[in-house]
C-alpha cells in the first residue's frame, strides 16, 4: 500500500482528484460546524435576506458567501448539507451493490454448474434494463407500499436500496470471473489438500485476492451512484426538499435560473460536477495502478 | 597464433589445419556493451560492460541463470531495448557499427542480416495469417523478387527446416501445427533472407524433450551447412554442449568465463562456472548429493561491488571487493576471477551429511503406503450444454473422450521416492491430482495406508509441493500465516505454539523466523519454494507429492531445493512422489520410477535398472533426447576424430 501512495503522488491529476475528494468529504462531514445554522430548520429562515447574490457581486453580503435562495437560506450551508446527503447515499448504495454483487459472483464462480448459469442469466436480464429505470421502479413500489409521512422519513433508505440493487451486476460479473481464475491457482489447491473447509477457502483465500478489481469498479460506481441519486432527486422521486441532496438543490434552483438568480442552481451543480469528475479521474488512475500488466517492472 | 586468434578456433579444429594469415573479421563484434534501464530507485544495469566476437559460421552459446543479462545482450544486438533504456559500447556487424543506427536502418538489418528466434513458438507467429503469407512477407520485405519466386523460396525454406510436405504447409495456419513444427517455421523465418547472424533466445526451452532434441539437431545442421553465425542464448548447459562451438558464461551482467565449449565445460576456471556445472544432475551417474552454490543471483538494484559473485563464492578474498576483475586468459579459456589460476580452487567440496549417502530411508514396515489401483481419468469433450445439444441435433454419438490417465496401477513403498516421468500432456499431473484427492478418478481408486484417499481424515497425512513458486503461495498472506495454515486447520497446536512451530519449520528449510513476517512477493523463486516445502511439512505428513518442484527454478537454486528435499526426507522419514519431465533430476532423486506416455505407464522399475537398461523403446528415445553435457562432449570428440581423419 505505501508503494501505491507513492505512485499516487507521481500522478498529478489523480493526486489532485484525491485531494478534492478528501476535502469535499471533510467539508460534508463537518457541515454542521461550518454552516452557521441548519438551513433546513424553518426557525432559521430569514426571508429578508432571500435571493442575496454571492459575496463578490455588488449586492452581495459577506454573511452569505455564496448567496441565498428564495427562502433566505445560505447557499454554502445548503450545498454542504446536500453534499453530505449525496455522498452518504452514493457510498452506501455502492456498499449495497458491492455486497450483493461480490457475494453472488463468489458463489457463482466457485460453485459453477446450474447455480452459476442461473445467476449469470439474472445478470444478463438485469443488464437489459436501464439502471435508472429500475431505480425509479423500486422507488415507485416503495411509495405505493409506504404511507406519505413515513415516506419522507425513510426516503434515504429507499433510494439507497433502489440504486444499490440496480447496480450490482458489474460487481457480480467481475467477482465471478476473478474467482474462476483464482480458484484454479495452486495456492487454492494447496489449501484444499491441507483440508481447509470450502467456505474458509472462499473468504480467506479467494476474496482478498479478487478485491483489487472490485475496488476499481467500486470507485467508478461511486460516481455513477451519486449521479443516479441526483438524477432521481432531480426528477422529484429522490430526496425530499426537507432533506435535500445536490440533485434536489439543482431541481429547486432550476426554477430560478431564468429569473437571474443563477447561483441557486449553479453552486450545487458545480459541486456535483466537481465530485463526480474527481471520483472518475481517481478511479481511472486506480484501475491502471492496480493492473500489474500496466506496471513497469524491472 | 595470437591470443585473439585463439578465440576464433573452435572445437572443430579447422584452424589447426588451415591457419589463416590474418584472422577473418568477426561477423559480430561487441565491445564494452552496457545496457542501462530506468528502475524504481534510479537506473539499473542489466549488462555491465561485456565484449565478445562471433566468427563466421561459429555458434557462440551465451549461458547464465535468470537475471544474468543474457537475453538483454541479445536484445541490445538486435536494437530491441525498450525506449527509456540506454545502450553504450560498440556493436559491429561485419566490421560496420550498428549500435547507433536510426530505427529505420535497424529494421532493415533485423530480418535481413540478423535473424531472430525466440523462446515461445506459440506467440512468435501471427495466428491470423498462414505460414506461407508470413514467410513470403518476411522475404519480400527485404528482397526485390516476384511473388512466385518468394513462394518457391518459402517452400524451400520449410523443406530445409525439415517440415514434411512443405508445399501444403504454406497454406496452414499456426494453430494447425504443433509446438515443434511452429518452432521450425520460426527458424525458417529467421533464415528467410540468408542472414549473417541468427540470435536464438532460449529456442528449445518451451519444448518437450524429444522435440527439443530435434530442434537442437536442426540448429546444429543449419549452422554447419549454411555457415551462419549463431548467438545461442540459453540457461541449459546441455544445449550449449550439444550446439555451441564456444561459450560465454554470464553472471550479474558480465561475462565471467569464455572459451571453447569442451574447455569450459571440462575444466572450468571461474568458481561460478565450476559450481554451476557441478550442481547439474547428470543422467550418467547418481551422486549422493549435488554441489550447491549458496544464495541466489543478485537483483539488479542490489549488485554487489567488485566481482558480483563474491557474496556466494566460497573462495572469495578481500581483493574480490575491488572493481574488476577483467576477463583474462586462464588455462585454455578466459576467466574473470582473481584466483582463476589458483590450483587450490580445483576441488569443490560437497558436504554429505551423515546418512544421506544411503540411497533411501529404511523403514521396517514393508506394506505399501500408497496404492494406485487401475486409475483412469477421462475428460469429455462434450461437457458443455451447447455441445450436447449439438450432438443430439446431429445425432452424432459421444465421440470426444480424452483418456488423460488410462488404467494406471502402481504402489509406493514407505520411505522411498517414486518418480513419474513423461513429456507434457502424458497425464502425470492429472494422475497426481487424483492421488491427492483434488479430483475423483473416473475409474479405479487410490489407497493411502489401506484407506480410500477420498475419505476425510486421511488428508493431513499427505501434502503437495507445486511447480510454480509464484502462484502456490497466497500473495495476500504473511509467510507465517501460510505455513501455519495446516497447523491451525488440524489443531496441531494453538496460541504461541503455532508461531514456535512455524519458526522451527522456517529454520528447517533454511529461512529465518523473521522471514515469517514478510509477504511472498518479497522472496525469490527458490525461497518461495522453500516456503512451500515448509507449509507441506507443517501438517506433519507421511507422504509428499512434488509436482515439478524445480522446473521453474535456476540450476543453482534447483540443486539447493533437491538437496533440501533429500535432507528432509531423511530427517522425517518421508515418502515422496516426484513428478518431473527432467530425466536427470529424476535420476538424482528417484529410487523407483514409472515412465508415462499418453496416459499409460510404458515402463516401471527401479531407477538403477531403468536408467542402465531401459526396456521400452519410448524410454530409450527419451534418454537419447536429453541434452547431456558428458554425452555431447563425448560425441563432439568422436566427430573431431572423424573430421581429422577425413582431412587429406
Amino acid at each position: 500500500m505505501p508503494t501505491l501512495l507513492r505512485e499516487l503522488l507521481h500522478a498529478p491529476a489523480a493526486a489532485a482528484a484525491a485531494g478534492v475528494l478528501i476535502l469535499l468529504a471533510l467539508l460534508a462531514l463537518a457541515a454542521s460546524w461550518i454552516a452557521a445554522s441548519d438551513p433546513f430548520d424553518p426557525a432559521n429562515a430569514s426571508l429578508i435576506d432571500s435571493m442575496t447574490p454571492p459575496a463578490w457581486l455588488s449586492e452581495g453580503s459577506m454573511t452569505y458567501l455564496l448567496g441565498t435562495d428564495d427562502q433566505g437560506r445560505d447557499i454554502l450551508s445548503t450545498v454542504l448539507y446536500g453534499l453530505r446527503v449525496s455522498l452518504a447515499v452514493g457510498a452506501t448504495s455502492v456498499l449495497v451493490s458491492m455486497t450483493i454483487g461480490v457475494s453472488i459472483g463468489l458463489l457463482a464462480g466457485s460453485a459453477g454448474g446450474w447455480l452459476d448459469s442461473i445467476f449469470m442469466r439474472i445478470v444478463d436480464i438485469q443488464l437489459t434494463i436501464p439502471s435508472i429505470l429500475l431505480a425509479l421502479m423500486i422507488d415507485g413500489v416503495a411509495r405505493v407500499m409506504i404511507s406519505r409521512e413515513l415516506h419522507s422519513e425513510i426516503a434515504i433508505y429507499t433510494i439507497i436500496l433502489a440504486i444499490g440493487v440496480s447496480n450490482w451486476p458489474p460487481f457480480a460479473r467481475v467477482a465471478r470471473s476473478r474467482t474462476l481464475v483464482e480458484r484454479n491457482k495452486e495456492y487454492v489447491q494447496a489449501a484444499r489438500i491441507i483440508g481447509v473447509v470450502p467456505v474458509r477457502i472462499l473468504f480467506r483465500h479467494i476474496l482478498p485476492n479478487i478485491l483489487a478489481p472490485i475496488l476499481v469498479i467500486a470507485t467508478i460506481d461511486l460516481g455513477l451512484a451519486i449521479l443516479s441519486e441526483s438524477a432521481l432527486s432531480f426528477l422529484g422521486v429522490g430526496m425530499p426538499p426537507t432533506q435535500p441532496s445536490l440533485g434536489t438543490l439543482i431541481r429547486t434552483g432550476g426554477n430560478f435560473l431564468f429569473s437571474g438568480s443563477w447561483w441557486i442552481f449553479a453552486t450545487p451543480a458545480l459541486a456535483l460536477v466537481l465530485i463526480v469528475l474527481s471520483v472518475n479521474v481517481f478511479g481511472d488512475w486506480l484501475r491502471d495502478a492496480l493492473n500489474p500488466k500496466l506496471r513497469k517492472r524491472v | 597464433m595470437t591470443v585473439t586468434g585463439a578465440l576464433f578456433s573452435n572445437a572443430d579444429g579447422i584452424m589447426l589445419h588451415v591457419p589463416p594469415i590474418t584472422p577473418p573479421p568477426p561477423v559480430l563484434s561487441v565491445d564494452g556493451l552496457r545496457v542501462e534501464l530506468p528502475g524504481r530507485a534510479g537506473p539499473v544495469f542489466p549488462v555491465r560492460g561485456i565484449s565478445f566476437d562471433i566468427a563466421a559460421g561459429e555458434t557462440l552459446g551465451v549461458v547464465g541463470e535468470s537475471g544474468a543479462g543474457k537475453s538483454m545482450t541479445g536484445a541490445a544486438v538486435l536494437g530491441l531495448i525498450d525506449p527509456g533504456g540506454k545502450v553504450s559500447g560498440e556493436i559491429r556487424l561485419n566490421g560496420e557499427r550498428i549500435d547507433a543506427l536510426p530505427e529505420a536502418a535497424m529494421r532493415d538489418i533485423r530480418g535481413k542480416r540478423i535473424g531472430a528466434i525466440f523462446q515461445d513458438p506459440m506467440t512468435a507467429l501471427d495466428p491470423l495469417f498462414t505460414i506461407g503469407d508470413q514467410l513470403v512477407e518476411t522475404i519480400l520485405t527485404h528482397q526485390q523478387i516476384g511473388l512466385a519466386q518468394a513462394l518457391g523460396k518459402a517452400e524451400e525454406l520449410l523443406a530445409s527446416v525439415g517440415l514434411p510436405e512443405p508445399r501444403q504447409r504454406l497454406s496452414s495456419y499456426p494453430h494447425q501445427m504443433s509446438g515443434g513444427m511452429r518452432q521450425r517455421v520460426v527458424i525458417a523465418m529467421a533464415l528467410a533472407n540468408d542472414p549473417d547472424l541468427v540470435i536464438a533466445d532460449e529456442p528449445t526451452t518451451a519444448l518437450d524433450v524429444s522435440i527439443q532434441a530435434q530442434i537442437i539437431a536442426l540448429l546444429r545442421k543449419l549452422s554447419r551447412e549454411r555457415k551462419t553465425s549463431v548467438m545461442l542464448v540459453t540457461h541449459d548447459m546441455g544445449v550449449i554442449a550439444e550446439v555451441a562451438d564456444r561459450v560465454a558464461v554470464m553472471y550479474g551482467g558480465r561475462i565471467v568465463e569464455m572459451g571453447a565449449v569442451a574447455d569450459v565445460l571440462r575444466s572450468p576456471r571461474h568458481p561460478y562456472t565450476r559450481g554451476l556445472i557441478e550442481s547439474i544432475p547428470r543422467l550418467g551417474q547418481r551422486k549422493p548429493r549435488l554441489y550447491q552454490i549458496e544464495g541466489a543471483m543478485p537483483s539488479l538494484d542490489a549488485m554487489p561491488a567488485g566481482c558480483a559473485f563474491h557474496p556466494r563464492c566460497a573462495n572469495a578474498i578481500e581483493r574480490c571487493l575491488e572493481p574488476g576483475p577483467a576477463l583474462e586468459l586462464a588455462g585454455s579459456s578466459l576467466a574473470a576471477c582473481w584466483r582463476a589460476d589458483d590450483p587450490t580452487l580445483a576441488q569443490l567440496k560437497v558436504d554429505v551429511p551423515p546418512g544421506a549417502s544411503q540411497s533411501r530411508y529404511i523403514v521396517e514396515d514393508t506394506r505399501p503406503l500408497v496404492e494406485v489401483e487401475a486409475v483412469s481419468q477421462h475428460f469429455s469433450l462434450a461437457g458443455s450444454i451447447t455441445g450436447s445439444w449439438f450432438q443430439r441435433l446431429t445425432g452424432k454419438p459421444h465421440s470426444g473422450v480424452i483418456k488423460a490417465v488410462d488404467t494406471v496401477s502402481f504402489a509406493i513403498a514407505r520411505g522411498e521416492t517414486f518418480a513419474l516421468v513423461g513429456e507434457s500432456g502424458c497425464g502425470k499431473s492429472t494422475l497426481a491430482r487424483a492421488i491427492v484427492g483434488l479430483q475423483r478418478p473416473t475409474m479405479g481408486r487410490v489407497l493411502f495406508a489401506g484407506d480410500d484417499v477420498a475419505k476425510a481424515g486421511a488428508q493431513r497425512r499427505f501434502q503437495m509441493i507445486f511447480q510454480d513458486p509464484y502462484s502456490s503461495l497466497n500473495p495476500r498472506w504473511r509467510v507465517a500465516d501460510i505455513i501455519a495454515e495446516p497447523i491451525r486447520t488440524h489443531g496441531l497446536d494453538a496460541g504461541k505454539g503455532v508461531r514456535r512451530r512455524v519458526d522451527d519449520l522456517l529454520a528447517k528449510v533454511g529461512l529465518t523466523g523473521r522471514d515469517g513476517d514478510r509477504y511472498p512477493h518479497e522472496f525469490s523463486g527458490g525461497q518461495r519454494q522453500r516456503i512451500s516445502i515448509a507449509r507441506a511439512l507443517a501438517g506433519e505428513p507421511e507422504f509428499i507429492v512434488c509436482d515439478e518442484p524445480t522446473s521453474a527454478l535456476d540450476v543453482s537454486v534447483q540443486a539447493q531445493i533437491l538437496n533440501l528435499l533429500k535432507d528432509l526426507q531423511f530427517e522425517f522419514g518421508l515418502t515422496l512422489l516426484f513428478i518431473s519431465h527432467n530425466l536427470a533430476v529424476v535420476r538424482h532423486m528417484a529410487d523407483r520410477l514409472a515412465v508415462m506416455r499418453n496416459g499409460r505407464i510404458v515402463e516401471t522399475g527401479t531407477a538403477d535398472s531403468i536408467f542402465t537398461q531401459p526396456a521400452d523403446p519410448y524410454t530409450r528415445q527419451l534418454f537419447d533426447a536429453v541434452p547431456d553435457i558428458e554425452l555431447a562432449l563425448a560425441r563432439a570428440d568422436a566427430d573431431h576424430v572423424i573430421e581429422i581423419a577425413a582431412k587429406p
